[in-house]
């Protein structure tokens, strides 16, 4: 029950935040921009619900989903809440599990942009063009988006507790990838813009390279890694490191 | 502490902070790198525009951080309330706006240090002065002046530095993003607050065209950011209040609500009474009224309008008269006008004129009587329709005085082409007098005179024309037209090479500042051997006395042949590709290619009109195509020719017969007239430019090779000149039937 009351207040506190509405406002109307403008063309004259072109909407979209997932990673590391944390940490409930908690309220809040932006394209496809075999196209979204966000959520997570600054330096370095197009191989590429180059290089069915796939597992090990670590609280982390340095 | 000890004391304690020494160092960093490592299409965008843009970004980027670190240091230090308390908290955020927008102007100085001398060096005698500060002291650094006015301001709104920072970022993300969809969504050009849309400037010629869309955008955006920054600052928080009671509190003093609506109204004006471009309504809404009729090979489309439709026959048009002037120093275009109108119907008639929407009729005459003139407010193609009523008499003088700055088309592209700087004239068909609606005369004569500066050297599109005299630096020139159509015009300091080829004496004109290159490549040499091989191929061209080849600025971004002018850009002039001794790919900088488009545009296009129609991809283009190729393969070779060429079409084709709607004809149905309308251009393209050139290439099999095609070519060339040709004109002259070379059915669109 108290589990329940904490979950509900951080997701209440995260979905009503400025920074989640004004962000969630503006990837909406991104998407709605890019079905108008780009998504119902096609990519490379593909149909407009082709995987390829899915793939091409979603790379787009997910530069503004990093950021949304940043700020909200961000908020949980503000002064004031750097300063509750005393509070927090003489509270009964183990930090772990009131952080697990946090990460919960986080990953709804942005589950619920993921399936906004997903669903206005579903939404699109089914009224433009009677499209309904949506099947391939959320094991896509799947793959595409699920591993890098792990990712980014994970190192967020992890570099939030150092400096908060670290994460506003994390969300410049996508934010600079995204707004410059830079091209990042097939398995680092976060953003996800690669996956559609193999229809630029003649292949027609659509295919998800071995690097890209080979990328995302790496992605959802590493993510699973540092979500694992920023999970434990520092305070033990520095006794672990402090006792293996006594040992050696 | 007086103001400007308080302000100098802020200056110096940023300037001792290592943060913001970073942030500067970091920022001149990426100037340079950007320097070092940008390209273009040209020297002045290579070396100085393209690197001030991307450095915008990053800058902006950078300072809008600064900006929140120095704004929210006294709150993370707890300090706040104690500074607040002994001084007033509007002068401490402003002295603090202010300081960092001089950390901002040492930061761009710091890197002209080497962003000037850089490009000194690298663009040599193509350096222009305010090319140099329009990039690096407008978009540069009015980039990180709006991002610190923007970022304080939202920051003084919200109190909160994650609102603020998410915000900035949505800002700099939408300026990326108006880049990327600039073609599609043609945004106003004062919206790029970032980085401007400048591009593609030239080195050759006057940029000031370009200059001033930076200087609107400026003079729009800065109003707007400080606004913002002026609301936020009536919002700082007092006495611990709220918004809206901090806000009155600070309107106590009269100056920051009276200044929000000044900047608000600036911005307002700015917004409205940008001079650059017309309000034509855009072109989806009028798209069955207009004809396609001319490519530039390279994407650039031209559009006319059908006006025969609308022709008012009621009237006829005997004679007409234009005295026009180009003032040079205040960029503007005045004329007097006389028409001489027959009225049939014996009854009051209304006679409409069209102008550029930047002009107005200052003075109306009807046979010697001042009357009024009274604009349309609808504004369409880039002309403003003026009426004029006219009495029921039978022969009717209309005198009318006009003038004004050029306006480009807004629904066309938010990049001037056209309008008028001393050093460079660029006057469309729509600004050089008012044309009309009226039925004409078979044997009209349209008589004009224009006054243009002596330095300025004019290009006429075919127009025969007399140079009178020179009175007080202006030299007078003279023609007469066939027809109702106005002139259009090119000037700038240009140099002309003559030569023969094909029988005609060829006028080569480019820039004064070219004069070097043109001599050390071989450039002459390409179009001679290209009319020549068309000459000899088709059959000589039809003109009265030249054909002109026209050097154009960068921003043209391709080419162009109308009357008896090809054009093309300036960037299709690159040494390399005209020196295939030196090179193993002869079309290094692809300027060839292009150049030879045009000059084949000239048999077809304009000496003969290749009609389209719904069933299959015929028009100029695929014969030109066609014809480049088998030039350059008479000239570089076969291997040359297909790998630039028919490797080309034939991926191009399979990616038409790929396409979904092509495959799918029954989806184009779901979509908005304008989206299917915008999906057709796109295969159009493809159908226009590749298809059609293997359909002719499939011709050249089934008659037994490309001799033989090229006779008929020839053949249907000489009997159709100044006449149109259609799709069944070729075939019947091939002898060969559609099913022999459909290999794209347009019909299932």
């Amino acid at each position: 029950m108290r589990k329940k009351t904490i979950f509900n207040y951080e997701f209440k506190r995260l979905v009503s935040s400025r920074e989640y509405l004004l962000l969630l406002v503006t990837l909406l109307v991104y998407c709605v921009s890019l079905l108008r403008t780009s998504v119902i063309f096609g990519t490379d004259y593909t149909a407009p619900f082709s995987q390829w072109t899915f793939c091409d909407y979603l790379s787009s979209v997910t530069v503004l989903l990093h950021i949304l997932l940043l700020a909200m990673c961000a908020q949980q590391f503000t002064p004031s809440e750097r300063g509750m944390s005393p509070i927090i940490n003489a509270a009964p409930m183990p930090l772990k599990t009131f952080k697990a908690i946090r990460y919960g309220a986080i990953a709804l809040a942005f589950a619920i942009a993921v399936i906004l932006s997903i669903g206005i394209c579903f939404v699109f496809y089914g009224v433009i063009f009677d499209y309904t075999a949506f099947g391939e196209l959320i094991l896509t979204a799947l793959i595409m988006l699920f591993p890098s966000v792990l990712l980014v959520f994970g190192i967020a997570m992890l570099l939030g507790e150092k400096k908060t600054v670290l994460i506003y330096t994390l969300l410049t370095v996508i934010l600079i990838t995204g707004i410059f197009r830079i091209p990042l191989p097939s398995f680092l590429d976060i953003i996800g813009s690669s996956s559609i180059l193999p229809l630029y290089e003649g292949t027609h069915t659509f295919t998800f390279t071995l690097p890209f796939i080979a990328g995302r597992i790496v992605f959802i090990a590493v993510g699973i890694g540092c979500i694992g670590r920023s999970l434990s609280p520092a305070k033990n982390r520095r006794k672990t490191r402090a006792s293996s340095h006594t040992l050696s | 502490m007086n103001p400007l000890s308080a302000f100098s004391h802020e200056v110096r304690r940023m300037l001792r902070e290592r943060l913001t020494l970073l942030f500067m160092a970091v920022t001149v960093a990426i100037t340079v790198w950007f320097c070092l490592n940008s390209s273009g299409t040209t020297a002045v965008d290579a070396y100085i525009l393209i690197p001030s843009k991307y450095s915008a970004f990053l800058g902006a980027l950078l300072f809008t951080l600064l900006t929140l670190v120095q704004f929210h240091r006294d709150y993370r230090n707890n300090t706040d309330n104690i500074i607040l308390s002994y001084t007033n908290p509007i002068f401490y955020h402003l002295r603090r706006t202010l300081s960092l927008i001089g950390m901002a102007a040492i930061t761009t100085l710091l890197s002209s240090v080497f962003t000037l001398p850089y490009a000194l060096i690298k663009t040599g005698a193509y350096f222009q002065a305010d090319t140099f500060f329009a990039s690096w002291y407008l978009i540069f650094f009015g980039a990180l002046t709006l991002s610190i006015l923007l970022t304080s301001g939202f920051y003084m709104l919200f109190k909160r530095v994650e609102a603020a920072f998410i915000i900035m970022i949505g800002l700099i993300i939408l300026s990326g993003l108006l880049d990327y969809h600039r073609y599609d969504l043609n945004p106003s050009y004062l919206l790029f607050w970032v980085q401007t849309n400048a591009e593609d400037f030239s080195d050759l010629v006057s940029n000031q065209f370009q200059i001033d869309t930076i200087q609107w955008n400026r003079l729009f955006c800065f109003p707007v950011a400080l606004g913002v920054w002026i609301f936020g600052l009536s919002s700082i928080r007092r006495y611990g209040h709220g918004f809206l009671s901090s806000f009155i509190e600070n309107s106590r003093q009269i100056w920051p609500p009276v200044s929000l609506v000044l900047t608000i109204t600036l911005a307002g004006i700015c917004w409205s009474a940008e001079p650059i471009f017309d309000n034509s309504i855009p072109m989806d809404l009028y798209v069955g009224k207009t004809e396609e009729v001319q490519d530039s090979g390279t994407g650039l489309f031209t559009f006319s309008f059908g006006d025969d439709e609308d022709e008012n026959t009621e009237l006829l048009l005997t004679d007409k008269k234009a005295d026009v002037t180009i003032d040079t120093d205040n960029r503007t275009l005045t004329g007097e006008a006389v028409y001489s109108i027959e009225n049939l119907t014996g009854e009051k008639q209304t006679l409409s004129l069209a102008l550029n929407p930047g002009y107005t009729i200052k003075k109306a005459k009807v046979n010697g009587q001042e009357v009024k003139a009274i604009r349309d407010g609808v504004e369409q193609n880039n002309e403003a329709t003026w009426y004029i009523d006219i009495p029921a008499d039978k022969l009717t003088t209309v005198e009318v005085t006009y003038g004004g700055h050029i306006e480009n088309n807004r629904s066309l592209s938010q990049t001037p082409w056209s309008g008028i700087c001393r050093e460079y004239v660029r006057i469309p068909r729509t600004c050089f007098s008012p044309s009309t609606n009226i039925s004409a005369v078979e044997d009209l004569a349209f008589t004009w005179s224009l006054r243009l500066d002596e330095q300025l050297v004019p290009e006429f599109s075919g127009s025969l024309v007399e140079k009178l005299d020179t009175i007080n630096g202006k030299v007078r020139w003279s023609g007469t037209e066939n027809d109702r159509r106005n002139i259009s015009l090119t000037a700038a300091d240009y140099h002309t090479k003559t030569f023969e080829a094909g029988g005609l004496t060829i006028d080569f004109i480019y820039f004064a500042k070219h004069e070097n290159e043109m001599a050390n490549m071989d450039a002459i040499k390409v179009m001679k051997a290209a009319i020549d091989y068309f000459t000899e191929v088709y059959g000589p061209l039809v003109y009265r006395d030249h054909l002109a080849m026209l050097e154009l600025p960068a921003t043209f971004s391709g080419g162009y042949a109308a009357g008896n002018t090809s054009a093309m850009d300036e960037t299709h002039f690159a040494a390399a590709g005209f020196l295939p001794g030196e090179t193993d790919n002869p079309d290094n900088g692809s300027g060839i290619d292009t150049i030879i488009h045009e000059i084949a545009h000239q048999w077809w296009g304009l000496a003969t009109f290749l009609k389209t129609d719904d069933h299959s991809y015929w028009s100029a283009e695929g014969v030109t195509c066609y014809s480049t190729y088998r030039f350059l393969e008479h000239y570089y070779g076969q291997a040359y020719a297909k790998e630039r060429f028919i490797d080309v079409w034939q991926r191009n084709w399979q990616t038409y017969e790929n396409a979904f709607y092509v495959q799918h004809p029954d989806y184009l149905a779901k979509l908005s007239k304008s989206d299917a309308s915008n999906v057709m251009r796109n295969l159009q393209s493809i159908g226009l430019y590749n298809i059609m050139p293997l359909q002719i290439l499939q011709a050249e099999t089934a008659l037994g090779g490309s001799e033989a095609l090229m006779k008929k070519l020839s053949e249907l060339y000489q009997n159709n000149l100044f006449g149109f040709i259609t799709y069944e004109d070729f075939l019947s002259t091939t002898g060969l039937t559609e099913e022999v070379l459909n290999i794209a059915q347009k019909d299932n669109l």
